[in-house]
């Protein structure tokens, strides 16, 4: 199966941007939700049309030693009430946070070992969504995604901003860890 | 940047890159629509989803660019016309040319970054609109008409309207109305075919080409743009649409921003 073709509107990833790029008193990064709908094109590259934005209040991250922050777990379980309220209209959920710096992002070794067991938890709630991990830089962005009834990522073809002004962010193939 | 593209460099780096990326879907290849395949060919766009289920005729060629005596004779089909104008200008573009309605094969049309739609009606705008705003997908309108005015003379006037997910649409800009969509569906099989010029056309593809460059490149680096420009074929004039500067909601009620997707029926 094509990787997906990751989109949403630019009203949408500004809101985004705003929210993980303010200061928490102990988290060095901001989390948030993204949720969306997955279209399937048979032989045509997917879609996934990500339209909502949940972020992480302040006060659901707890420090870790480990990570250096974790985020409680009321903010998942709100994430997987809300894929489950729309199950069966192939819902999907992706967790967004920010790297600082230009160019493609990629995942640390702390994302590698702490986000993709998120993802089993989604792919429960909405089976037929496409679910995954969408990490966005100052002016770049990548997503690992997880089709329907995939328990391996691959790593979306394109993230595409519409709207004024427009941005297409390809996957290179070498990532800036 | 390549050689080819030295003159245009003002549009960024990154341009000729976002362009040979984006997919670029273009419904009705009539005097409009050949303009626009032929200007995004030159600037270098490399994917392209062509829709035109017609033939040249006689009455084109005085406005269908890249088209010949020969293809008239011929009966060639516009797709074919803007396949090679396209492939002559760029050898290695993906074309997917679709010798039907669009609706026949919209699967393809889901993919595209930017839509063009030169269709000769309203409904069929409001068809195009509606989907481009499911599949979150910034949709470009042109249209033109000459009418007879007060005074017995022609009146050439059209319109390029930016239609944008999550912006006004053209029923927030006042372009679909319920009056003129109920008007043509009365007039239906009546209509005619409606005047058409191959310089008024090249402006409103010109200014339609324009703002999707603008849009992909953010050459200007305008905050905001006038999201419907009007044409006065009469006075050669082209400004801000009056309902593209006053009466526009900011939040479009009409495609609400979580109706995306292939609608799916479930038992209730």
């Amino acid at each position: 199966m094509l990787a997906p073709e990751i989109r949403l509107t630019r009203g949408l990833y500004t809101k985004v941007k705003a929210d993980l790029d303010r200061p928490h008193e102990f988290a060095h990064e901001r989390v948030g939700f993204l949720f969306g709908k997955y279209v399937a094109r048979g032989e045509l590259q997917p879609l996934v049309l990500l339209t909502r934005y949940q972020p992480v209040a302040d006060e659901h991250y707890s420090p870790s030693e480990e990570f250096g922050a974790l985020i409680g777990s009321d903010s998942i379980l709100t994430t997987m009430q809300e894929l489950r309220n729309r199950r069966g209209s192939r819902e999907c959920a992706f967790h967004v946070h920010m790297h600082l710096h230009k160019g493609q992002p990629g995942l640390s070794r702390a994302d590698r070992r702490g986000l993709p067991p998120l993802i089993p938890s989604f792919q429960r709630m909405s089976p037929d969504g496409c679910h995954g991990l969408l990490i966005l830089s100052e002016d770049h962005g990548l997503a690992w995604t997880w089709s329907p009834g995939n328990s391996t990522p691959e790593i979306a073809r394109t993230i595409f901003i519409t709207g004024y002004p427009m941005a297409i962010y390809p996957h290179k193939e070498t990532p800036n860890v | 940047m390549s050689e080819r593209s030295s003159r245009q460099s003002f549009l960024g780096e990154q341009f000729e890159q976002a362009a040979a990326e984006c997919i670029v879907g273009i419904v009705g290849l009539g005097g409009g629509g050949s303009h626009i395949v032929q200007q995004l060919a030159h600037i270098g766009f490399q994917n392209f989803i062509l829709y035109d289920g017609d033939v040249v005729e006689e009455s084109n060629l005085t406005r269908l660019v890249g088209a010949t005596n020969a293809d008239a004779l011929a009966a060639t089909k516009k797709i074919d016309v803007a396949k090679r104008l396209i492939l002559g200008l760029q050898p290695g573009a993906s074309v997917t040319a679709n010798d039907c309605r669009w609706q026949s094969s919209a699967e393809a049309l889901m993919g595209c970054h930017f839509i063009f739609g030169c269709v000769d009606t309203f409904s069929g705008r409001s068809e195009l609109e509606a989907f481009a705003r499911r599949y979150l997908i910034s949709y470009i309108d042109i249209g033109m008409d000459v009418t007879i005015g007060t005074d017995g003379r022609p009146v050439m006037g059209g319109q390029v309207t930016v239609s944008l997910p999550g912006q006004p649409c053209m029923r927030c800009l006042g372009i679909l109305t319920e009056k003129r969509l109920s008007e043509e569906a009365l007039a239906y099989g009546d209509v005619g075919g409606r005047p058409q010029v191959v310089w008024a056309n090249g402006i409103l593809a010109s200014t339609a080409v324009g703002r999707a460059v603008d849009l992909l490149s953010d050459w200007t680096g305008r905050d905001t743009a006038p999201l419907c420009l009007s044409f006065d074929g009469n006075r050669e004039e082209v400004k801000p649409h009056w309902m593209g500067r006053n009466r526009i909601p900011v939040i479009c009620d009409h495609y609400p921003a979580d109706q995306v997707g292939t609608p799916i029926f479930t038992n209730l």
